[in-house]
């Protein structure tokens, strides 16, 4: 999947300036760079939120066939963790699955009762049980511990296995692999797309 | 799809009927009103007309358009529509679910009024259930456009409040001529009611309620068709 010659204004600033990207099938791909450099708003074109993807989104699925966790999404506080796992389960494409421990002890928690960090868990654990060609992960480890994160990364890991694209921006760098694909937005007319091992050695993380 | 359009019918039904107080302001009124109301002129389906088209404007508004709005400001939106892979299941599932709730809140409505008022024939009730289909839809695409605000949940919260309180007091003057075509096209209780009152209106007004009703479809469609899951106000 590849972006080419990318512009996007918003306002008056611009946040890509005729750049090009490139993500690898069936793998992760680690967007990283600066706050405010375009991560989220990258992530957004991807997903199609506003419809109007251009053809210059080159391989990409369609929005209906892509999960996407933004950073605000959200869902309804009085609906129990219950509640939502059985809503998942009557949605078309569900991926048989189990309930992590970590999830198994806030089953009778309403989500408005959750913290940050177990909303955080419960979002991206719904996110992947659900089949669809690619999954969009804006900062999915935000609030969370550093056990659960690793328990995160394990679940995108295994939707690469079994043959998912999966596209993840991060401020954190201990999950990435070396041979992971990273997308380095260093300002708006300069990106790097390489793996993360090649991308290290040309940027000073 | 329909399993997921199925799916979010029910969980927007679930959430739904978690919003008692809801019921409060769009079902209990009326029906405290009524009683207070009654009298010996209370006329089977004109008096009626009126309380039916509350039910529907402020359901339609409380329980549909605010949900719509909270949902996306919320960024709940967002999440169902990727989810479920359409932004207009989550949208069209919560229109069904308050679609539902009026049939049965003007279905319960009439029959307190049958049971401790007066007799409110079966063919009203049936009149009640068949026009109620169009009412709805009307409403909700008339009030479409506040989907296009961008202003604070607040702040829309006061507008609707007010939108309400001058929609009752504008419906309580039984507005005569112009007045009541003016009214027609902006209040939309006005409109509702005209909906419900057209076998006993003339003729010019019947095709001047067509009209609106027309106007109003087309322009909710395309409201409705270009609606965003992003937050009108925050990157959500």
């Amino acid at each position: 999947m590849k972006i080419e010659n990318f512009s996007y204004t918003y306002g008056t600033r611009t946040i890509f300036d005729q750049v090009d990207l490139y993500f690898e099938d069936c793998q992760l791909n680690f967007i990283l760079g600066e706050n405010g450099v375009g991560k989220s708003t990258l992530l957004d074109c991807i997903a199609d939120v506003d419809g109007k993807r251009g053809n210059n989104f080159i391989g990409f699925p369609k929005p209906n066939e892509i999960a996407y966790l933004s950073q605000g999404n959200n869902f309804n506080f009085e609906l129990t963790v219950q509640d939502i796992l059985q809503f998942m389960k009557q949605l078309h494409g569900i991926i048989s699955f189990k309930v992590p421990v970590v999830i198994k002890k806030i089953l009778h928690v309403k989500f408005g009762n959750l913290s940050g960090g177990e909303r955080r868990i419960l979002l991206v654990f719904i996110n992947t049980i659900i089949d669809k060609d690619l999954y969009i992960f804006d900062e999915p480890e935000s609030g969370v511990d550093l056990k659960h994160a690793q328990e995160i990364f394990d679940w995108f890991r295994e939707l690469t296995e079994q043959g998912k694209t999966v596209i993840i921006t991060t401020h954190k760098l201990d999950n990435i692999y070396d041979t992971d694909n990273v997308i380095y937005l260093k300002n708006p007319r300069e990106v790097l797309s390489d793996s993360y091992l090649k991308v290290k050695s040309r940027m000073a993380f | 799809m329909l399993e997921n359009d199925m799916a979010m019918f029910k969980l927007q039904l679930k959430i739904a009927l978690k919003e008692k107080m809801v019921f409060f302001y769009t079902l209990i009124i009326p029906i405290i009103m009524v009683f207070i109301n009654k009298g010996p002129s209370f006329r089977d389906n004109e008096v009626l007309y009126l309380y039916w088209a509350y039910i529907v404007v402020t359901t339609i508004l409380n329980g549909f358009l605010m949900n719509v709005i909270q949902l996306r400001e919320n960024g709940f939106l967002k999440t169902l529509s990727y989810l479920a892979g359409s932004r207009f299941s989550v949208v069209m599932s919560s229109f069904l679910v308050q679609l539902l709730i009026i049939q049965v809140e003007i279905l319960l409505f009439n029959l307190v009024v049958t049971i401790f008022i007066t007799p409110v024939s079966p063919w009203t009730f049936l009149y009640s259930f068949l026009v109620s289909f169009l009412a709805v839809f009307l409403c909700a695409a008339m009030l479409s456009g506040l989907l296009i605000l961008k202003v604070k949940q607040n702040t829309f919260t006061v507008i609707i409040n007010l939108f309400l309180l001058i929609g009752i007091f504008l419906l309580g003057i039984r507005p005569q001529r112009t007045w009541n075509y003016f009214l027609t096209v902006f209040n939309p209780f006005q409109l509702i009611y005209g909906l419900y009152n057209v076998p006993y209106t003339t003729v010019a007004f019947g095709i001047f309620e067509g009209t609106c009703t027309f106007v109003y479809l087309v322009m909710g469609f395309f409201i409705f068709d270009k609606i965003s899951i992003k937050s009108q106000l925050s990157r959500v």
